[in-house]
């Protein structure tokens, strides 16, 4: 077991889930939240964790790190990954683990080991300004075998390096590369589209075995999912399943939690790699995760990356092996409408359902103006569900994502 | 299929663990989810019972811990309408904070330096503060803008409050506020008509107990204001039967109908029909039932046909107290003004904006039929005939209801001028330093909420006025950079008669309080007439104060009017103003507590010993011609005196120099 966990990145969820569990923790973040860690009793070592690149000097976190016994770090946002993945290179005397780590946070080498490791994704190219964009979609039509008046080809700009939905553009024409596209989105990966309906998953690893894997199902991507998916996708857990441990096999990951996107194609019966990430995703979804099996998944996810630990301590911080829930826990998150608003109203249809469990909705201080989002930040809390049929879950979720809950 | 209490009990009692559990820094997250739950629950009666019982755990978990609840002693009765109209989640802490004070006075729970009999005291206030809807159905006009569970769970709440607090207890509070209502004025008399329909309908009074005596008293001005009305108690029987009387019993019904109104400011539906009945058969009698004295009856016999033209046309059900306000402008003989009398007759002529149409009919909180007409002519006269009855409600818009307030006293003809602009063409304008101001071209100004309960003449005219001094208040610090706004402003707004010299304790350049001293001594040598050579103000100054709370602690600014300086009956020197957003009782802190009776208070005025008043003045204007050296005779230890208060109240947020 490890000695002491260093969490890289500030979270007060994963804070709170290792103060209850007694384990020992130390949390590595900018310096400006050391004042509110010491008046919390937070051990914390303050780092300027900035990008991550040929002049970060991990040797010295190494050492900043030594008074705590630090032997494991765990990656809790997409910028602490290759931080992560160089201190625990260090640890583990495996530099690969830091090349591993590369992986996850270059969307286009990503995509380069998935495709070498013989899993399906798009046609997809690293492109530098948008001449190189249309000469992407020129290919693209051609190899979709276009004819002169046909649609163009769908396909989809995204950063190398950012989480979630941050800075994506889906493309649907080659219009939209000049309407949508920008200089600052370059240099980034474009590929094309892949149809079907887009799941999650969140799989845990330890010593390069899926320990337990979560299927979550979204209702719409950024604003609300529940868990257990429904028995579209759990009834291809098998599948499903099968395909993560390729995936991990084929990155070579060993011990944390990926959480990979996916696409069932049209026919049902393969799924399609989308991207991955080994952080903690959006959405809550480890917390719906926990409450729906019991468990509390963020510890989960910090220890599932301790190579110390034996199978049977693992055991203990999971649910039975093959456990199914038989309520699912949802959520949607209330982003207001564009526009003025000034104060929460909710709604009374709301309160009468009995599918309704709890929320956490901020009331705003005065009349505000509310912008456009962007990824899955500034939302004003989630409202959450529970109930046993999928169903009656998705139409709720696809309710309220329309309801205004702020006027 | 909704869930049962039991269900609800468990995931309440999982969210309530989640949140004693939780460290400090993610209480305020469970905090919000647990209050979720009481949200549900406060909505059954069971849920209510059962988060009265869980009371102790909740408290011990830290409900109120970092929140404006915290501090039972820091409470404010007062308050507790606005909160619990404001939706979840405040309506829900709101609503278990009067469980926890509940619990305390049932000494189911102990908190720290709040005993149970401080408990009940609090509730006690509280009942009467919250009074109509304590014991409201909410099936009046007005409640449907709330969702129905919100006043669901506010009827859940009382009604459990009202199992445990004694009533007969409350009745002391309750005349005591229908007191200060009665000797305050306000225009809009919908609360104390409220009270007085729920005492009549659902409370026994005993005729042997003085309070009950006296509550009854004012019951019966609505309900019962003469035997007549007693033997014949529907309204049509009322009137069908004024023929019968002999000619010496209708003189007496008039009178002691009117004696009614004179005493008590209230208009019954009983008066209204006598009045109406007299200006149909004997309009001689009109000046009793008006209870006019020499000089309203020699204002009513010029003007007979206008007075009774205006009863006939414009005074109804749903404007009734519009005969309190006639009676007030023939008794200030407003009509035998040259300039009130034409704007008035024009007023009468106009056709009103369909905009301003619409506003009025929103305004319409009773359940009578008022035209837009009615409506805005009788608004008139009440404003017309209580200048200090104006009030600006929960609207940001003091400097408006001040102004509406001094032009009435002041310039009557101004206002009904103002008022033609506003009602026909939903615009007014005014001059500023030069330019002109037009409310129709200015965007900005009341955007929040408008809040109705106010009288007609506000309604019309707050939002234009709210613009054109915003717009002005804008030009000017602009215009006039680094110097209060309010010194040029306030001439323009209110009149030419406002004074040019201009006294503030701030200075912006040094971002400090400065030379307060000189503040003080100017005040004193300006207003107080032991120190101005004994003369009385000639004109209200507008003034501007710092609110403080019950801590003394500042909350804002506030725009109010001296009016006079005068010893009070006990020989303290006390300045009178008026106040646009005074309920009565007030409590600034340090023992400073702003009467509105008892002390020498004209209706509608408030009052504080002067020193007490200068400690929390910040602005006003005086007249520099006639200074001269006297601010220098006022004696040091005042001015040292009040020096200490301010430093200690609002001056803890200023930097001195």
């Amino acid at each position: 077991m490890a000695n002491c966990f260093a969490l890289m990145g500030w979270s007060l969820p994963v804070i709170e889930s290792m103060q209850k569990s007694g384990l020992p923790y130390v949390v590595v973040s900018f310096p400006d939240f050391e004042a509110y860690a010491k008046q919390h009793d937070i051990p914390f070592v303050g780092f300027n964790l900035d990008e991550f690149g040929s002049h970060s000097n991990s040797l010295q976190l190494v050492e900043l790190l030594k008074p705590y016994n630090a032997d494991v770090a765990v990656p809790l946002y997409e910028e602490t990954v290759e931080w992560a993945g160089a201190l625990n290179s260090i640890y583990r005397d495996d530099p690969r683990v830091l090349n591993r780590a590369f992986l996850f946070r270059n969307k286009a080498m990503m995509k380069r080991k998935a495709l070498l490791g013989g899993l399906k994704v798009g046609l997809f190219e690293e492109v530098y300004d948008k001449q190189q964009v249309h000469k992407f979609l020129d290919r693209l039509n051609e190899a979709e075998l276009q004819l002169p008046g046909e649609d163009d080809a769908w396909f989809h700009a995204k950063p190398f390096a950012a989480a979630g939905t941050v800075g994506h553009h889906f493309i649907k024409s080659r219009e939209d590369i000049d309407r949508k596209m920008s200089i600052k989105d370059f240099p980034c990966l474009v590929e094309s589209h892949l149809s079907g309906k887009e799941f999650s998953c969140e799989a845990f690893i330890h010593d390069g075995k899926v320990r337990f894997l979560n299927i979550t199902e979204y209702v719409k991507l950024g604003y609300s999912n529940f868990i257990p998916a429904g028995p579209e996708l759990e009834g291809k857990r098998q599948l499903i399943h099968d395909e993560v441990q390729k995936m991990v096999d084929i990155f070579g990951i060993e011990y944390g939690m990926v959480h990979p996107e996916w696409f069932v194609s049209d026919d049902g019966k393969k799924i399609n790699f989308g991207e991955v990430a080994c952080r903690i995703p959006g959405g809550h979804i480890l917390e719906l995760l926990g409450q729906a099996y019991g468990f509390d998944a963020l510890l989960a996810f910090v220890v599932s990356h301790d190579p110390n630990m034996s199978e049977e301590e693992l055991d203990k911080y999971f649910p039975p092996k093959g456990y199914m829930p038989e309520k699912r826990y949802g959520n949607v998150m209330v982003f207001p409408k564009r526009g003025q608003i000034s104060r929460l109203e909710i709604p009374e249809e709301l309160l009468e359902e009995p599918y309704y469990l709890d929320n956490n909705l901020v009331e705003p201080l005065g009349p505000q103006k509310i912008g456009d989002r962007e990824g899955f930040g500034n939302h004003f809390g989630t409202v959450n569900f529970v109930g046993e049929d999928h169903e009656r879950m998705r139409e709720l979720l696809k309710h309220y994502e329309d309801v205004p809950f702020y006027v | 299929m909704a869930l049962t209490t039991s269900q609800l009990e468990d995931r309440f009692a999982q969210s309530l663990a989640a949140f004693k559990d939780a460290p400090a820094f993610s209480k305020k997250d469970k905090r919000t989810r647990l209050v979720s739950q009481l949200d549900l629950l406060s909505r059954s009666a069971e849920g209510m019972a059962l988060i009265y019982e869980r009371m102790p755990s909740l408290e011990e978990a830290g409900l109120f811990r970092d929140t404006v609840w915290e501090d039972p002693k820091r409470l404010v009765p007062g308050l507790v309408r606005g909160t619990l109209l404001s939706g979840s989640p405040t309506s829900t802490l709101e609503v278990v904070n009067e469980l926890r004070l509940l619990s305390v006075q049932q000494n189911r729970l102990d908190l720290p330096g709040f005993s149970a009999e401080e408990a009940e005291r609090y509730l006690q206030r509280l009942l009467v503060a919250t009074f109509e809807m304590a014991f409201e159905d909410f099936e009046q006009k007005g409640w449907e803008r709330y969702p129905k569970g919100e006043l669901k769970k506010i009827r859940l709440l009382f009604k459990h409050l009202k199992r445990y607090i004694d009533f007969d207890a409350l009745k002391p509070f309750l005349l005591e506020e229908i007191e200060v209502i009665v000797a305050h004025r306000p225009i809009v008399v919908t609360r104390i008509k409220q009270m007085l329909r729920v005492v009549h309908d659902r409370i026994d009074l005993d005729p042997r107990a003085e309070v009950d005596r006296k509550l009854s008293y004012y019951v019966n001005v609505l309900y019962e204001p003469s035997d007549l009305a007693k033997r014949h108690p529907s309204v049509e029987a009322y009137t069908k039967v004024l023929p019968q009387l002999k000619p010496e019993d209708l003189l007496a019904e008039c009178q002691a109908l009117g004696k009614c109104m004179i005493d008590t400011g209230l208009v019954s539906e009983y008066q209204l029909a006598l009045l109406k009945y007299v200006e149909r058969k004997q309009p001689d009698l009109i000046p009793a039932v008006l209870s006019l004295d020499t000089h309203g009856q020699a204002d009513f016999e010029r003007h007979g046909d206008f007075v009774r033209h205006l009863i006939m046309e414009f005074i109804v059900s749903g404007n009734k107290q519009a005969v309190y306000g006639l009676a007030r402008v023939l008794q200030r003989n407003l009509l035998s003004r040259k300039t009130t009398w034409h704007a008035f007759n024009r007023f009468v002529t106009i056709k009103i904006h369909p905009k301003i149409a619409e506003r009025l009919e929103q305004g319409n909180l009773s359940s009578y039929e008022l035209t837009p007409k009615q409506s805005l002519m009788g608004g008139t006269l009440c404003a017309l005939g209580q200048p200090l009855g104006v009030r600006q409600g929960n609207n940001p818009t003091c400097q408006s209801a001040r102004g509406i307030s001094m032009w009435s006293r002041h310039a009557p003809g101004k206002l009904i001028n103002l008022l033609i602009d506003a009602a026909t063409t939903n615009n007014v304008v005014f001059r500023f330093e030069g330019e002109t101001i037009e409310s129709a071209g200015v965007i900005e100004g009341l955007t929040q909420k408008f809040d109705f309960k106010l009288d007609p003449v506000s309604i019309v005219l707050v939002p234009h006025l709210d613009k054109v001094y915003n717009e002005m208040m804008k030009k000017a610090s602009l215009k006039h950079f680094g110097k209060d706004p309010h010194s040029s402003v306030n001439p323009a707004f209110y009149g030419h008669w406002i004074q040019t010299g201009f006294a503030s304790v701030y200075n912006p350049a040094l971002h400090a309080v400065q030379d307060y001293d000189r503040f003080v001594r100017v005040f004193y040598a300006s207003f107080h007439p032991e120190y101005n050579g004994g003369h009385h103000l000639i004109y209200p100054v507008p003034t501007g104060i710092f609110i403080t709370d019950a801590s003394a602690n500042m909350l804002g600014y506030h725009a109010i009017s001296l009016l006079r300086v005068e010893k009070d009956q006990e020989g303290v020197w006390r300045a009178y103003f008026f106040n646009p957003n005074s309920q009565g009782k007030q409590d600034w802190g340090q023992g400073i507590h702003p009467t509105v009776w008892g002390n020498g208070e004209r209706h509608g005025e408030s009052s504080l010993p002067i020193d007490q008043f200068v400690s929390r003045v910040y602005a006003y204007h005086y007249n520099d011609l006639r200074l001269g050296d006297k601010y220098l005779q006022v004696p040091a230890a005042i001015v040292s005196a009040i020096t200490k208060i301010s430093k200690e109240s609002w001056g803890r947020k200023y930097r001195w120099v």
